[in-house]
């Protein structure tokens, strides 16, 4: 997973949301509502969606925000998760990224580009990644 | 035709954010391998190569559904899990269009035709994504 997470507000406009992944090459980020909750998440392709067909509403003067693409609510999953069980979780929500959380925090995304690099090691289990990182467990 | 320098637009032709060379794999590179290929490469999705061009396109979707769905990642391979229904684009179509066609087709790679049959690069929605990101017009 990626740490520290790169987050989004739900009330900004989708050109700075995208400047934002495109600045820091992620593909989603999580997205906090007023009150600092995660209450979604928001990856390019909504964002493009986003500008290419802008949402129906009224009030069309005003340029559309993140809430109105995001996807919500978010699944989550844990660090220790299975990466099939993240995999396939990933493919009935229709998401690319995940956010993960410990205890209620927000710790990190995982991605399906880390996915991808834990079947490229041989890691499709956390008791692999740990003989891998030297930990026993 | 813009010079190289100025910002690209969205009724500019494809050919001006296509990626190039294009990644291809035969059709008996297994899961596995193809994981390592989709992350060494930085992109998306791989062509797979038949005798007269490509036959179809794996892309980190398959490789992950592969995952998730317990598959045997060094048995599964390439022609198992690729999509045989290509969407192509020519070089001087418009960033825009092919933008729309991608969303219409449910596709976030679309390779672009060269010469005499050859595929002259591949597009994706990242590319698009930086485009649409850029200043409001």
């Amino acid at each position: 997973m990626s740490s520290p997470v790169v987050t989004v507000r739900a009330d900004t406009p989708l050109v700075p949301a995208a400047a934002l992944l495109a600045a820091h090459g992620f593909t989603a980020a999580p997205v906090l509502g007023r009150r600092g909750t995660l209450i979604g998440i928001v990856t390019e392709s909504d964002l493009i969606r986003g500008r290419v067909a802008p949402p129906a509403r009224s009030g069309a003067d005003t340029p559309a925000l993140v809430e109105e693409v995001m996807t919500t609510p978010v699944e989550t999953v844990r660090r220790d998760d299975p990466v099939a069980q993240v995999a396939a979780l990933m493919l009935r929500s229709c998401v690319r990224s995940l956010p993960v959380v410990d205890e209620g925090e927000l710790v990190g995304v995982v991605t399906r580009r880390d996915l991808l690099r834990a079947v490229a090691r041989h890691e499709e289990t956390s008791a692999q990644v740990r003989r891998r990182r030297g930990v026993r467990s | 035709m813009p010079a190289e320098t100025e910002r690209v637009r969205t009724d500019d032709p494809v050919r001006r954010v296509m990626r190039a060379p294009v990644a291809s794999v035969t059709a008996d590179r297994s899961a596995r391998e193809l994981a390592e290929e989709l992350l060494a490469d930085e992109i998306g999705a791989v062509l797979v190569d038949g005798t007269h061009g490509p036959v179809g396109i794996v892309s980190e979707r398959d490789v992950i559904t592969a995952l998730a769905t317990g598959g045997d990642l060094d048995r599964l391979q390439a022609a198992d899990l690729m999509s045989t229904e290509l969407v192509w684009a020519d070089p001087q179509d418009a960033i825009g269009d092919v933008a729309r066609r991608m969303h219409d087709a449910g596709v976030r790679h679309v390779p672009v035709r060269g010469t005499s049959g050859t595929v002259g690069g591949m597009v994706s929605v990242r590319e698009i994504l930086d485009v649409f990101a850029g200043p409001a017009d």
